[in-house]
């Protein structure tokens, strides 16, 4: 920041720098009328000429009237070196208007040129050809201006047009496009304000960050094209706005950084800002209060705006303030640097540096500005992750009562599971071995009955173990596991199989249950063959049907006749399991054409069609495998 | 397998109940084709018992009091990987036989089955593989995912023979049914075994990684 500082102040002692060389003169002297003048004054033979050195201040020596004549006598002779082109060149001009003359010939007016705003303008004013003469030769400058406004005639140069014109080009960039380029950025940083104003916070200091900028640009713009010839009251606003604008927001962004949270005073402060732009803009009686006011604030910044910021030790170790600081005492030596200018004290040639304050403050200003947005998306930012941190939490823990509601349905289904296990038992097995125990003490008992009993008693309790075993919802492996089991009941027995058990689709609602069930059905079925039927082979067969899996056990033993069987508990027996199994069974059987028992359990989410055999409908329009030769291919 | 019949098959066996001891005991003697060379009451019984080398048979009953039979089982698998170890149960229920076959063991037999049928199973495990019941066969398809990357994994014939197993065809059936003879049914059921202790191994191997690498 002080580089900085130092490099203005540097750019501003340049014209200072600039040391006249053999085709320059420069007039530091030159004469005014001692009386107020009517007419051109030298067609007055009265009128006495007193000597005024130039720079001429009219705020410190102020002449008489707003029509200011001077006159300045040169001589030119053979030693002066031959000049292409002669020229007049003045570095400023703050002046209302300004008309040459050379040798009483009228060759420049101000105000044909430029509307206003000329005071930053380095003019160079070609004189042309034939106009001077060898001897003496008299410039005459007519100027229009007021004292309370800072006019006054700089310094005249005269000489060679080329050199001039360089000298103009290195004033005009300092005071002309310098100026425009840091109005260019500010105003860039404006219309980013104001992008970042209505994409969210709202905030109203942004919004006048934003207003500053761009009206500085627009204002510096205005005047470097010197678009409006005429001094409109808006365009005054405009002025006001680039000068002063960015103040307010300025002392309120001073006031936050301070942690220094008036609302009220800031809403006065937002509306005496509003007041005076309108005041200003209606050229209402309050226009010179609104512009004194402003100027009192501008002088007053440094102090207005550093002293809350300094009385915190730990706000001045804030990078952002310290550049704030730095950019406020900058700002104040320019001020001071200006107003010394106006009144005087240093070489009113110098150029303005009041143009800089703006851009240089509120640069300096958009680092704490785009800190407390940075800040707020870093907040934005750790809310959201603390956010998601809860929201995983919650995630954590709802997974955490699904997990304890499936344990304790898994509790459930282990205690129904028990449950059933034991009434299985009661029934089952306990009563089996409550039989045999009666038999045991009666004293009478033959020992294979003993041991027949106590196997099927194992038996019985192998079923209830078989039922528990995971088969994956393969009916086939319960029908294999039964097969399994009684290889040897049916080895002895003399029986062949004919196994024909297909690869079933799974059966996700194959319970432990109804695997039992299954297991008790086939193990009546076989034991009913090999007890009564006197078959040499069975055939099972096991196959998916539209809906179901059919299961059949056909036998080639002597058959029965349904309607003539005296005891019918077992047959009832049979139906019972196949509805505790979930499926219907169907007997097929006559004297002596064997016997055909149909078990048919449906998937749980496919219909069942009409007319399967197990429905008691047309059995014909589904063949039941007969008893095939060989198992057909898996 | 190398089973001769001039030659009988020796048999050591471990069971801690008595009753249950003496019948196994009387049944391998009453059979000429067996020969009883050790019986013990404990694991570490029969671990010493078996430190100076194996028999062609081993039955281990899976609830001994002083380790579980199960680690006898491993032991002597890894020390005599020749010796056929048959695991002695009462149900033959899924958990058990699975983990007496991951362990190394080649079988399982019934306990309370009709005792006769003791030699007749041990000249089946003999002959290349103990009775499987379907349960069984289906939670070996369902271990060895056929036809993946791993050596541990099932050929699609194994997967053939272990399908038809579990649909409860017997070995003869599968035999018939896949065109092969008995023969190699009972070599594929042999390479099943393996294959099956081998990936208990990896799955061990890979459980350790897992857990070291978490």
């Amino acid at each position: 920041m002080n580089k900085l500082l130092g490099a203005l102040l540097w750019l501003a002692a340049i014209p200072a720098l600039a040391e006249d060389g053999p085709r320059v003169k420069t007039f530091e002297r030159a004469e005014s009328p001692a009386s107020w003048v009517w007419g051109f004054p030298d067609h007055d033979r009265f009128q006495k000429w007193t000597e005024v050195v130039l720079p001429h201040n009219w705020f410190r020596d102020p002449p008489r009237g707003t029509d200011v004549w001077y006159r300045i006598r040169f001589t030119l002779d053979d030693s002066d070196p031959p000049y292409r082109s002669h020229s007049l060149y003045l570095p400023r001009l703050p002046l209302a208007d300004l008309t040459v003359y050379v040798n009483r010939q009228p060759i420049w007016k101000l105000s044909e040129r430029y509307a206003d705003g000329a005071a930053l303008t380095a003019i160079v004013i070609p004189v042309p050809p034939g106009m001077l003469r060898a001897g003496e030769n008299v410039v005459h400058l007519r100027a229009k201006g007021y004292p309370q406004w800072y006019h006054g005639i700089p310094r005249v140069h005269f000489g060679d047009t080329q050199l001039l014109s360089g000298r103009a080009a290195m004033r005009e960039l300092i005071q002309g496009r310098m100026i425009l380029m840091s109005a260019a950025a500010f105003g860039a940083l404006g219309l980013l304000a104001l992008w970042l104003w209505a994409r969210g916070g709202r905030d109203p200091l942004l919004f006048w960050y934003a207003i500053s900028g761009i009206s500085l640009l627009a204002a510096t713009v205005l005047w470097y094209l010197s678009l409006w010839r005429d001094v409109s009251d808006l365009r005054l606003a405009l002025i006001f706005l680039r000068f002063d604008g960015w103040l307010m927001p300025l002392l309120i962004l001073h006031l936050r950084l301070a942690r220094i949270r008036r609302p009220r005073l800031e809403a006065v402060l937002w509306l005496a800002m509003l007041a005076a732009v309108a005041s200003i803009a209606l050229r209402g009686p309050w226009q010179w209060l609104a512009w004194s006011g402003w100027g009192i604030l501008f002088a007053a910044l440094p102090a207005l705006f550093t002293i809350p910021l300094l009385r915190s030790p730990e706000l001045r170790r804030q990078p952002a303030v310290v550049l704030l600081l730095v950019a406020d005492v900058a700002a104040a030596a320019m001020n001071l640097h200006d107003w010394a200018l106006r009144v005087g004290w240093i070489d009113f040639d110098r150029p303005y540096l009041v143009y800089f304050v703006p851009p240089f403050v509120m640069l300096a200003a958009a680092v704490p500005i785009m800190e407390r947005l940075m800040a707020g998306v870093a907040a934005t930012r750790r809310m959201n992750v603390e956010l998601e941190r809860r929201v995983a939490a919650k995630a954590r823990q709802i997974e955490a009562n699904h997990e304890q509601l499936r344990e304790a349905q898994r509790a459930q289904a282990l205690a129904d599971e028990r449950r059933r296990i034991m009434a299985d038992m009661h029934d089952g097995l306990g009563a089996r071995l409550l039989s045999l125990l009666s038999v045991a003490q009666s004293g009478n008992a033959r020992p294979e009955e003993l041991s027949e009993g106590i196997a099927a008693a194992l038996d019985d309790l192998r079923l209830t173990i078989d039922s528990v075993q995971p088969v994956e919802g393969d009916v086939g492996v319960v029908l294999g596991n039964v097969r399994h089991r009684m290889r040897s009941v049916f080895e002895r027995a003399g029986i062949k199989f004919l196994w024909n058990v297909s690869t079933l689709p799974r059966m996700d609602d194959l319970t432990p249950e109804r695997i039992l069930a299954i297991q008790r059905i086939f193990l009546e079925v076989f034991s009913n063959t090999i007890k009564h039927s006197g078959a040499r082979t069975v055939a099972v067969s096991a196959a998916r049907v539209p809906g179901a899996v059919r299961i059949v056990i056909a036998d080639d033993g002597r058959g029965f006749e349904p309607a003539a069987v005296r005891n019918g508990n077992g047959l009832a027996n049979l139906k019972l399991r196949a509805a505790q199994a979930g499926g219907t069974l169907l007997i097929d059987s006559g004297a002596g054409r064997g016997t055909r028992v149909t078990l048919l359990l449906p998937f749980r989410d496919e219909e069942l069609p009409p007319g399967l055999p197990g429905t008691g409908e047309d059995k014909a329009s589904y063949p039941v495998p007969g008893i095939s030769p060989e198992p057909s291919s898996a | 397998m190398a089973a001769t019949s001039t030659e009988p098959v020796t048999i050591a066996l471990v069971e801690d109940d008595d009753e249950a001891r003496k019948r196994l005991v009387a049944s391998i003697r009453s059979d000429p084709s067996l020969r009883l060379v050790g019986e013990y009451r404990t694991g570490g019984e029969a671990l010493a018992g078996l430190s100076g080398g194996a028999p062609d048979v081993f039955l281990v009953d899976l609830g001994l009091p002083d380790m579980h039979g199960l680690e006898v089982v491993r032991r002597i698998a890894a020390r005599y990987p020749a010796c056929d170890i048959l695991v002695v149960t009462i149900f033959g229920d899924e958990e058990s036989v699975i983990g007496a076959l991951e362990a190394g063991a080649r079988g399982y037999l019934l306990k309370g089955a009709l005792e006769h049928d003791i030699a007749e199973d041990i000249r089946h495990l003999r002959n290349g593989g103990s009775p499987l019941s379907p349960v069984i066969a289906r939670q070996v398809l369902k271990r060895l995912v056929p036809d993946t990357a791993s050596v541990a994994q099932l050929t699609r014939r194994e997967a053939e023979i272990l399908n038809a197993i579990a649909r409860g065809f017997t070995y003869a059936e599968t035999a018939n049914l896949l065109h092969l003879s008995v023969q190699t049914v009972h070599t594929h059921l042999k390479n099943i075994y393996r294959k099956l202790a081998v990936h208990s191994k990896t799955e061990a191997v890979f459980e350790a990684d897992r857990r070291r690498l978490l």
